[in-house]
C-alpha cells in the first residue's frame, strides 16, 4: 500500500507543478524579456521529469524531458515566440492527460508522436475488455490480499436500478469494506442504469455467507464471485478528499486541545466544590476556547480565491489566440479566502463569465478584470469588462420572442430587471453562438450555481460602457448567518445573503396590480408573496403593520410577507441524510441552542416546484 | 431466534427485526420540513442530528387512522431515518425458519413475507423496499 501513498503524493505535486507551468507560460508570453520566468519554467519541467522517473512513469518523464529541451533552446536563443508557447502549452496539456492516466491507473498514453512531430496524439484507443482483464489479472496477482470479487445482477423488472444499488450497497457495506465498485458510486448517483454491479469486498465472510446475507433481495437474479474484475478506466478506489493543512494550524489545534483539557478539570473541580464563581469563570473560558476552535476549524476549510483564478489567464490567452482579440486580464484580491466547497463550485461559473466577456463584450481589444473583496461576512466577486455592454433593447426583444415577458411588461420593466433576464434558461442574445459560449447560454447556470451557494448575482451594464457582473457569496457554507422568521408558529431561516432588506409596511401601502398585490418601494413596484401561501399553510390573521422581507426570486425583487421577523443568528447548517437531501424547499437545517430545529428555506426551489 | 418488534398499522400487524431499530422515542417535537410531501412528517432532533420522520401508515396507504405517535429510529444503515407508527406491541421471539414465510410477489406493499404467529398474521416489513419508496418520494417532490 506504500506505493499507493507515493502515487497520491506524486499526483498532488505533479498537478501543482503543471499548474505553475501553465501560469508561467502565460506570464512569459506577456513579458518575453523576463528571463527569470524561463528559468522557473525550466525548473518546473525538471522537477516533473525527476519525480516521474523516480516513480517509473516513463512517458511522463520522456515528455517532460522534451519540454525541458524546448525551454533550453529558448533560453539559449534568448527569446520565445507564441508558436513555441502553443507547443509548450500543448505539452503541458498532454502531461495533464498522462496524470489522468496515472490517476485512473491506466497505462500512460503515447507521447512519441508529440515528441517527434510536435503533434498531440489521437485520443487513446479503447482497449478491448479482454486485454484489460489480462492487465487486471496481472495486477491482482501481485496483490493477493485484494478482497473478494462479488458480481450482482438485478432483475430486468427493476425500474430504477440506481436507487436500488444504493440501498444494496449500504447493506453490502455492513458485510465488509467496499474496496472497489463498478460502476462507481458516483456513476450510480448520476443515474447509471447498469444492471450489473461488481464489488471488491474486504470481508471475513465466506462466499456462502454472503449469498445467505443477500438472499432476501429477490430483485437480485444472480450473485456470483468471478475470478477477476474486468478493469476499465474507472478502476479506482473511492477517491479520498484531502486537504493540506499548515503545521502552524495543527500546532494551534494541539494547544487548543490542551487548554480544553485544563478547562475540563477546572470545571469539574468547580462543580464538585459547588464554587459558582469558578464555574462561571470556567464557562466563560470554555466559550472563548470553543469560539477559537470554531474559527480555526473553519480556517482549515478556507482557500484563497487564487486557487481558482490562477487557471483563468490560460483560458483568456487561449480565447485571445482563437478569436484574434487582444484582451488584458487582471485579478485583484486573489488572496481573499473562501470555503473550499464554495470555491469548487465557483470555478466553472467564473470561467464562463470570463468567456462571455471576451466573446461578446470585448470587440477587438479591451480589458477584463476580476476583483474580489470582503464585506463583513460576505465575499463579493466582480467580473468587469470594458466592452460593448448589453443592449437593453436587444434583451427586451429577445425576452418578448421567448415569451419571458408580456408585451405590457416589456413597456414597464426597469432596465435593472431587464438585464437579469439574461439569466433565464435558454436566453441568448448572441446572433451567432460561438463554440466557446453564446451570450446567455450558461448565465442561467452561473446564476443557479451562485444561488445554490446562498449568494446573489447582480448584472449591471450600459451600452458601450461594458458589463459588470457581481457575485455576493457567503464566506463559508457550513456556518452561515441567517434571518430567523416566524410563519404559522414555525421558526424558519433565510440565508442573510438572500435578504436584500427587511421592513414593515402598513395595509394602506398595499396596492393592487391586476390580481397581484404590490407595494411601491424605492420607486419600484414589488409584488407581494405570502410565505404561508408558498408553504401551503392556513391563512394567518390580518396584521397591521406587515413584516416584509425583500429578496430576489426567479430574477425579480419581491416582498415576502412573513408573520414575524425574529432576528439574525449565526448557525451551523446540517444537510439532511440521503435521500432526504434531495427534497426541494430547504437547504438543510440547524438545531438552535434550545433544541428547536429550524430549516433554511430555499424559496427559489419551492416556487419552481409550484410552477413546474 | 429472531426478535421482532410488532406494531399496528390500521388493522394489520407489521413487524421489524429489532436489530434494525436503534431506539424507540415518544413525543419529541416534530418540526415540519418545508416543501416535503405529507408522507414526510418532518424531522426530529436526535443526539444532535436532524433526522427526517416518515409517516409509515400514510406512506403505505393506511389513511384515516389517528396520527402515529411512536417513533422508531432505524439504524444508520437504513438512512438513518425515523418511522412513525401506531400502537407498538411487546417484542416477540420467533424462529423464522420454523415459520412459513409467505412470499409476497409485489414490491408495492414493502413486505418481505408474512408469518403466522399464534394465529396472528404478522407482515415483515421490507426496509430496503421501503427506503426505495422513500427515495422515490424525495426525488419526485425534489429534483
Amino acid at each position: 500500500m506504500d506505493i499507493e501513498k507515493y502515487r497520491t503524493m506524486y499526483l498532488h505535486e505533479a498537478a501543482e507543478h503543471l499548474q505553475k507551468m501553465t501560469e508561467l507560460l502565460v506570464a512569459v508570453e506577456a513579458d518575453p524579456e523576463e528571463s527569470a520566468g524561463l528559468a522557473a519554467l525550466f525548473r518546473e519541467a525538471h522537477s516533473i521529469k525527476g519525480m516521474a522517473a523516480t516513480m517509473g512513469y516513463e512517458a511522463t518523464a520522456r515528455l517532460a524531458h522534451h519540454l525541458e529541451d524546448g525551454l533550453a533552446l529558448c533560453r539559449d536563443r534568448g527569446c520565445i515566440d507564441s508558436e513555441m508557447i502553443d507547443h509548450l502549452l500543448a505539452g503541458v496539456d498532454l502531461l495533464e492527460g498522462l496524470l489522468e492516466d496515472i490517476r485512473a491507473q491506466r497505462p500512460e498514453r503515447e507521447v512519441e508522436s508529440f515528441v517527434a512531430h510536435g503533434a498531440a496524439p489521437a485520443p487513446p484507443v479503447e482497449v478491448s475488455s479482454d486485454e484489460l482483464e489480462l492487465v487486471a489479472a496481472e495486477a491482482a496477482e501481485g496483490n493477493p490480499a485484494s478482497g473478494l470479487q462479488l458480481r450482482l445482477r438485478l432483475a430486468e423488472t427493476v425500474a430504477a436500478p440506481g436507487p436500488r444499488w444504493l440501498v444494496l450497497l449500504q447493506r453490502i457495506g455492513l458485510l465488509g469494506e467496499i474496496l472497489q465498485l463498478q460502476p462507481s458510486e458516483e456513476e450510480i448517483l448520476q443515474g447509471s442504469s447498469s444492471r450489473q454491479l461488481l464489488v471488491r469486498l474486504q470481508t471475513a465472510l465466506s462466499q456462502d455467507e454472503i449469498r445467505e446475507q443477500l438472499k432476501s433481495y429477490r430483485e437480485l437474479v444472480a450473485i456470483d464471485f468471478p475470478i477477476e474484475l474486468p478493469a476499465k478506466g474507472n478502476k479506482k478506489v473511492v477517491p479520498r478528499n484531502t486537504v493540506r493543512v499548515s503545521t502552524d494550524l495543527l500546532d494551534h489545534f494541539i494547544n487548543l486541545t490542551g487548554e480544553l483539557i485544563t478547562n475540563r478539570y477546572q470545571l469539574q473541580s468547580a462543580a464538585a466544590e459547588k464554587n459558582w464563581g469558578d464555574l462561571d469563570e470556567g464557562l466563560g473560558q470554555l466559550a472563548r476556547l470553543v469560539k477559537n476552535l470554531h474559527h480555526q476549524v473553519l480556517q482549515v476549510r478556507m482557500m484563497p480565491l487564487e486557487s481558482v483564478t490562477n487557471r483563468l489567464p490560460r483560458a483568456v490567452r487561449d480565447l485571445c489566440r482563437s478569436s484574434g482579440k487582444q484582451v488584458s486580464f487582471e485579478v485583484e484580491g486573489g488572496a481573499i479566502e473562501l470555503d473550499r466547497a464554495i470555491l469548487e463550485e465557483l470555478a466553472d461559473p467564473l470561467t464562463h463569465m470570463i468567456r462571455n466577456a471576451i466573446d461578446h463584450g470585448i470587440e477587438s481589444c479591451g480589458k477584463v478584470q476580476v476583483k474580489a473583496w470582503r464585506e463583513q461576512d460576505q465575499v463579493l466577486i466582480q467580473v468587469t469588462d470594458n466592452g460593448r455592454g448589453i443592449d437593453p433593447d436587444m434583451v427586451r426583444q429577445r425576452a418578448l420572442q421567448r415569451n419571458l415577458i408580456s408585451p405590457a411588461q416589456a413597456e414597464t420593466i426597469r432596465e435593472y430587471d431587464l438585464l437579469q433576464l439574461i439569466c433565464q434558461p435558454g436566453f441568448s442574445t448572441a446572433q451567432q453562438v460561438t463554440t466557446t459560449s453564446g451570450r446567455g447560454v450558461g448565465m442561467d447556470v452561473v446564476k443557479t450555481a451562485v444561488e445554490r451557494l446562498g449568494g446573489v448575482l447582480l448584472i449591471d451594464s450600459a451600452a458601450g460602457e461594458g458589463t459588470r457582473i457581481t457575485m455576493k457569496l457567503p464566506l463559508s457554507m457550513a456556518i452561515i448567518r441567517v434571518l430567523l422568521i416566524d410563519c404559522d408558529q414555525i421558526l424558519m431561516a433565510l440565508p442573510i445573503t438572500r435578504v436584500l432588506q427587511t421592513l414593515e409596511i402598513t395595509q394602506e401601502e398595499i396596492q393592487t396590480s391586476g390580481k397581484q398585490l404590490v407595494i411601491s418601494h424605492q420607486g419600484e413596484l414589488l409584488p407581494l408573496l405570502s410565505l404561508r401561501r408558498i408553504l401551503k399553510r392556513t391563512k394567518g390573521p390580518a396584521r397591521n403593520p406587515l413584516p416584509l422581507v425583500i429578496t430576489e426570486l426567479l430574477g425579480r425583487r419581491v416582498g415576502l410577507v412573513v408573520d414575524r421577523l425574529v432576528g439574525q443568528r449565526e448557525v451551523f447548517v446540517q444537510t439532511l441524510p440521503a435521500p432526504f437531501d434531495r427534497l426541494r424547499g430547504n437547504s438543510g437545517g440547524t438545531i438552535l441552542g434550545d433544541g428547536q430545529i429550524v430549516f433554511v428555506l430555499d424559496l427559489q426551489s419551492l416556487l419552481e416546484k409550484r410552477r413546474g | 431466534m429472531t426478535q421482532l418488534l410488532p406494531f399496528k398499522l390500521g388493522e394489520e400487524i407489521y413487524a421489524l427485526d429489532v436489530t434494525d431499530v436503534q431506539e424507540v422515542v415518544e413525543g419529541p417535537m416534530i418540526y415540519p420540513l418545508p416543501g416535503a410531501a405529507a408522507q414526510i412528517r418532518g424531522a426530529i432532533g436526535f443526539h444532535g442530528r436532524i433526522l427526517p420522520v416518515v409517516d409509515l401508515p400514510l406512506l403505505l396507504g393506511f389513511a384515516g387512522g389517528q396520527r402515529a405517535e411512536r417513533l422508531l429510529v432505524l439504524i444508520e444503515a437504513h438512512g438513518p431515518m425515523v418511522l412513525a407508527v401506531d400502537q407498538l406491541q411487546p417484542i416477540i421471539a420467533v424462529d423464522l425458519v420454523q415459520c412459513t414465510l409467505i412470499q409476497s410477489s409485489s414490491e408495492e406493499d414493502c413486505i418481505r413475507g408474512v408469518l403466522n404467529w399464534r394465529e396472528t398474521m404478522i407482515s415483515l416489513l421490507n426496509l430496503e423496499q421501503l427506503q426505495h419508496r422513500v427515495a422515490d418520494l424525495c426525488s419526485r417532490s425534489g429534483g
